[in-house]
């Protein structure tokens, strides 16, 4: 039971790194390096403006802030170094890795690279099956759910949403029908930087951001999307929980636990990718399509 | 066959490919009068760390460039044949070149296995899959303080040529040469041609009769090989290895090197690790700005030249041709 509650906590934070992770690539087909550098640019815009401030201005303005700025940071970064580039998807990739790079220099320059705290949203734990669980962490789970929820609801009911869809799919028909592909392409990169400015805010308390953080973020929101599967934003959630569940298993059971729990998640994935090159629910073909 | 070009005659675009050589070539018998030269300790421990990372650049881009299989693990061949050349050089004191030879030997294994495990995966699915390897490693390391030496490392083995800097700085010269070479052939040749092929077209190239599997196999292994190459030779210098060397850092940096120079060029990659080692080891007398200036340079070339440094007299004629038209 342990094992369950907390493994499927954890699952819902790492599914919440991801999903940001797999609708600019998976679904928008851009290799934004950049995508895990919004958390930290959103939880170090909320410390500094915390302590600017103070409490003289509510907490939830300067949340939005802080989300702001990640959306802000993200379409500067798309407009100015991704779009124009857009076809050559090697040179994205550096480029967004260099972006990434400048960014967490900023970040030193100005708060130094030790780990910093910020205020939990929710004090005190709650009771769940005979487990007791951080508030926080009940939170990020239901706002990870909340989140997915509504960007199914997105995709499936709005026309940006099919907008999006289409590009996904054949992007030459979509142009031929008369949609706007850079639109398209900033409309996701935006809807990605809000997920992340979210997820950024919610797990700083749990995970103490630092400015090295995002090359860790980056590795495990790219190894559950893969294991999820590129193209299908909903493999996203098993693939958290698989690797959610494993950690707290292993982190429990195995001696020296602590240390090799990530490396018998990362295991898993590498095993699962061997035997199923297209993850656990990925669209076939989409290397082809790209 | 306009110009005399055609059966007697090389294919033009080798023609225009030429200058490149020659510039390398050049390049390379100018070095051998570094240490001459330069009197500054520092800048030529510069020039060799540069020649080093050319080594490990050339081996990627034969994999990433030629083959398009773009991993993000390269640091196993790197740091594990680091790591086997130290281990056997301070546990049981071999004699430094079988170190490097038994290193180069399983950099061939982890090639062989990691190509075959890698067979049927694409794209990001492929980097996922070799950027766990090294990452599992590097937990083993850590797990193991007594043997592997855990978070610190080990040092306190014999360096290259006893530690003198010039003989170090021609014995890595040679190799480079060596590899740069060795490379250059299998690229120009046969198998860079298959390679792009596989690139390009996989199905087709199936249909075609090619043994897909295998060329992508051996396509891993030869750069692994010379991954590992470059691997032994810095921590042999250094004379310590470190849990680094497995990092995703030094997996970052042949892919940066490689995009930066021009991929599936094999000279491109060679320009690019220069301008990184040197800006890297150079800007850190500014320990503030460094990676930012690094880092923009990157962004600033790739911005405005996607192909890279190699592609720059391209544009450049781009840019001639369309101020031309504009007049």
């Amino acid at each position: 039971m342990d094992i369950l509650v907390n493994g499927v906590l954890l699952g819902l934070g790492y599914c919440l790194i991801a999903v940001g992770m797999a609708l600019i690539l998976g679904v928008a087909k851009v290799f934004d390096l950049v995508y895990a550098s919004y958390y930290t640019i959103a939880a170090y815009m909320v410390l500094m403006l915390i302590t600017l401030l103070g409490s003289t201005v509510p907490i939830w303005i300067i949340f939005i802030i802080g989300v702001g700025v990640a959306i802000a940071v993200s379409l500067v970064t798309h407009i100015l170094f991704i779009l124009p580039i857009r076809k050559q998807g090697t040179a994205v990739l550096v480029i967004t890795m260099a972006i990434a790079m400048v960014i967490q220099e900023l970040l030193i320059f100005k708060e130094g690279s030790e780990p910093v705290h910020l205020p939990s949203v929710l004090k005190g734990a709650t009771n769940i099956l005979g487990v007791w669980a951080a508030n926080q962490k009940i939170l990020v789970g239901g706002v990870s759910v909340a989140i997915m929820a509504l960007l199914w609801l997105f995709f499936a009911k709005t026309k940006l949403g099919l907008a999006i869809r289409a590009t996904a799919d054949q992007p030459e028909a979509m142009q031929l029908a008369g949609g706007n592909i850079r639109s398209v392409c900033l409309a996701s990169a935006i809807l990605a930087a809000l997920v992340a400015g979210i997820g950024g805010i919610l797990l700083a308390p749990i995970y103490p951001p630092h400015p090295y953080a995002w090359l860790d973020l980056l590795i495990i929101a790219f190894a559950v999307m893969v294991l999820g599967g590129l193209g299908n934003l909903w493999g996203c959630i098993p693939a958290a929980l698989i690797l959610g569940i494993s950690e707290v298993a292993v982190a429990i059971y195995v001696p020296y636990g602590g240390i090799i729990k990530r490396s018998i998640g990362l295991m898993i994935i590498f095993l699962v990718l061997v035997f199923r090159p297209t993850g656990l629910f990925g669209v076939r073909g989409w290397e082809e399509e790209a | 066959m306009k110009n005399g070009q055609g059966v007697l005659w090389p294919p033009s675009n080798l023609f225009r490919k030429r200058p490149v050589y020659s510039g390398v070539f050049l390049f390379s018998i100018l070095e051998l009068f570094f240490p001459l030269l330069i009197r500054d300790y520092w800048i030529l421990r510069i020039i060799m760390f540069a020649n080093i990372f050319v080594i490990y650049a050339i081996a990627y881009d034969l994999l990433a460039g030629y083959a398009g299989l773009i991993s993000f693990g390269h640091s196993l061949f790197f740091g594990g044949a680091g790591y086997v050349a130290g281990l056997l050089s301070l546990n049981l004191g071999w004699p430094l070149i079988v170190c490097i030879a038994t290193g180069c030997a399983t950099a061939l294994i982890f090639g062989l296995l990691l190509g075959y495990l890698c067979l049927r995966l694409k794209g990001p699915y492929l980097a996922v899959v070799t950027l766990i390897c090294p990452l599992v490693l590097v937990t083993i390391v850590h797990l193991s303080p007594t043997y592997l030496g855990g978070d610190n490392g080990i040092a306190g083995f014999a360096q290259l040529a006893g530690g003198s800097l010039r003989s170090q700085f021609y014995i890595v010269l040679l190799l480079t040469i060596l590899s740069l070479f060795a490379i250059l052939l299998l690229a120009q040749g046969n198998l860079g041609l298959l390679l792009k092929t596989i690139r390009e077209d996989e199905m087709g190239a199936e249909a075609a009769g090619i043994n897909t599997a295998n060329y992508k196999v051996l396509a891993f292994v030869i750069s692994g090989v010379f991954a590992g190459l470059a691997g032994t030779l810095y921590v042999h210098i250094m004379g310590s290895v470190a849990p680094a060397t497995l990092s995703p850092h030094y997996a970052i940096l042949p892919i940066i090197m490689i995009f930066l120079g021009g991929a599936s060029s094999i000279v491109g990659p060679a320009i690019g690790a220069y301008v990184i080692t040197i800006l890297d080891l150079y800007l850190l007398a500014f320990p503030y700005v460094r990676v930012i200036i690094y880092a923009a340079i990157i962004v600033i070339v790739l911005r405005f030249i996607p192909g890279g440094l190699i592609a720059v007299p391209k544009e450049i004629r781009r840019f001639k041709k369309w101020q031309s038209s504009r007049s």
